[in-house]
């Protein structure tokens, strides 16, 4: 199905998030907000829910926790028991400092492979949609039409209003 | 500014009550403290150097809070900092407290008596930064240097210039670094003279700050839940409060196992006397307590962001981790001066808890608007 689409292009980032509060505040369906940066407190103005990530980071430093553990438990006392300094065989001391670099990996390669999975992104793969200077100095916020009564010129009008640089439609 | 004036003074009326019941708590504290000094000087003694180690560290805090927040642009924050304010004007009777410490000095440091030290070579070799004299002089040259940077730091606030707030935050960190460095040592490392650790300031530092952000929550949570600072202690700030507790708490543990691990693994004499005597016999239980009460479970409990932004939630881990900060002073102070076995009775408690009565007795007093515009 072909959507009519309003781009409001801003130069502030506050501008920006003014016009997406007001798209909220009268219910305009938000399709996305493009900035060279995360934008603190965007998520809730354009309907993105409370990301799951932090519980797989979770999963995988506790993944990382219990490998290390185990691993260095089974070669230094199980399968290869090795005098170091006269210390015990299951040293927990010794253990720990790999043990907690183990978790950082894990959690910190779970959450990273996780987000490129999650947002089907991949080394090369084509923006699906270009927006020229979002990536650059630029903040573009993107609304769909869904019913007739959203006249274009109101549209532009109240991105303009919110100090938008450029103002159009496109089809997507 | 004025806006937080006078949500500061909304707060205190609803608070004005406490007052009274606390600075009678700190009178029972008193007296429990000047019969324990004729029953068990020693102990009562230790008792009341974790309550001076406690009160320091948390004035202390409440101005390394703000100084850290100027030097990092922590906007986030700035509404909040009359309430690290408020427990850094605490600090002249923190100071009193200090002068007090000096009648202790004979109970509680082994330095402290010539006899001792004149057939410890070692000691003799220490004599010169470790006697009593240097002690005192140290002492009121730490408080000057705190309380004199520290009333720039809270001027500079109130007169909103950036450049002079980074200015006066950088002198209080560097003179911080340095004078609490010296004074941890002096205060509590002293109390086993032969034995050192260069890592000790930083764990003083760890529990310090965990502790004193712990009050700064639960300030903020009581405020927030009598209505006042509403709109500036959001849910948002509460998760940000959570957040930063957590990884305090993570670097505490980062700490006590830094230094730790460092004398387990090197286990050569000079050192391992600290831990013998912690971790070994009666002592040990408290080992893993410790690390329960001020990692294990804290570290658990703020990773849910629905603790976190709930305020009565994430005040009772504050609680828990007030209790935790008394208990890791206790294994700090405790075993040189009595080492059979832990047993904290009135007088450990008493001195203490009359402290911490005292203390929230002046945090109260120094979040009255009349009384913050003398500091």
């Amino acid at each position: 199905m072909q959507r009519r689409l309003h781009v409001g292009m801003f130069e502030r980032e506050g501008d920006l998030m003014r016009a997406a509060r007001e798209c909220r505040e009268r219910s305009l369906p938000i399709v996305d907000a493009y900035s060279p940066y995360p934008l603190h407190g965007i998520d809730p103005l354009i309907g993105i829910a409370r990301s799951r990530l932090t519980l797989v980071c979770f999963l995988g430093g506790l993944a990382g926790l219990t490998i290390a553990l185990f691993f260095q438990y089974w070669t230094s006392a199980l399968d290869w028991p090795t005098n170091v300094g006269g210390k015990p065989y299951d040293s927990l001391p010794a253990f720990l400092p790999i043990a907690f670099e183990m978790t950082v990996l894990l959690a910190g390669l779970a959450t990273a492979f996780a987000l490129l999975a999650r947002s089907r992104l991949w080394p090369g793969k084509r923006a699906p949609k270009e927006l020229r200077g979002t990536t650059d100095n630029r903040y573009a916020l993107v609304v769909a039409e869904e019913s007739a009564e959203l006249a274009p010129r109101e549209m532009h009008d109240m991105f303009t209003r919110h100090g938008a640089v450029e103002a159009w439609e496109e089809l997507e | 500014m004025m806006a937080d004036g006078t949500d500061v003074r909304d707060a205190s009326t609803a608070l004005a009550g406490t007052r009274q019941g606390l600075i009678v708590a700190a009178g029972f504290g008193a007296l429990v403290f000047l019969i324990g000094l004729m029953v068990a000087p020693e102990r009562t003694w230790g008792g009341y150097l974790m309550g001076f180690s406690y009160f320091v560290g948390l004035a202390l805090a409440g101005l390394l809070f703000l100084a850290v927040l100027y030097l990092a642009r922590g906007e986030w924050a700035f509404p909040l900092r009359r309430v690290p304010e408020a427990m850094a004007s605490t600090l002249p009777v923190a100071a009193v407290l200090g002068l007090v410490l000096i009648a202790g000095i004979h109970s509680l440091y082994e330095w402290s008596h010539s006899s001792v030290v004149e057939s410890d070579p070692l000691l003799t070799h220490k004599s010169t930064w470790l006697n009593g004299f240097g002690f005192s002089v140290r002492l009121v040259i730490y408080f000057a240097l705190w309380i004199w940077l520290g009333r720039r730091l809270v001027r500079v606030s109130r007169s909103g210039d950036r450049a002079a707030e980074v200015r006066a935050a950088s002198w209080f960190l560097l003179a911080f670094a340095l004078t609490f460095s010296l004074a941890s040592i002096d205060w509590v490392q002293s109390l086993d003279p032969h034995w050192f650790s260069t890592m000790f300031a930083l764990r003083m530092l760890s529990g310090i700050g965990l502790a004193g952000l712990a009050v700064c929550t639960i300030v903020l949570v009581t405020l927030r839940r009598r209505g006042a600072m509403r709109e500036v202690v959001t849910r948002d700030i509460l998760d940000d409060l959570g957040k930063l507790l957590l990884a305090l708490s993570l670097f505490w543990a980062y700490i006590w196992y830094c230094q730790y691990m460092i004398i387990w693994y090197t286990d050569i004499p000079e050192e391992t006397g600290y831990y013998i005597l912690r971790h070994r016999g009666p002592w040990a239980v408290l080992v893993p307590v410790n690390l329960i009460v001020n990692f294990a479970v804290p570290f658990l409990a703020l990773m849910l962001s629905a603790w976190r932004r709930n305020g009565v939630i994430l005040r009772r881990i504050a609680v828990w981790l007030l209790v935790g900060h008394a208990l890791d002073l206790y294994v700090m102070i405790a075993p040189p001066l009595a080492t059979s076995r832990p047993v904290p009775g009135l007088w450990e408690v008493g001195p203490l808890a009359g402290i911490l009565a005292l203390f929230a007795w002046s945090l109260l007093g120094g979040m009255q608007p009349r009384k913050q515009a003398a500091v």
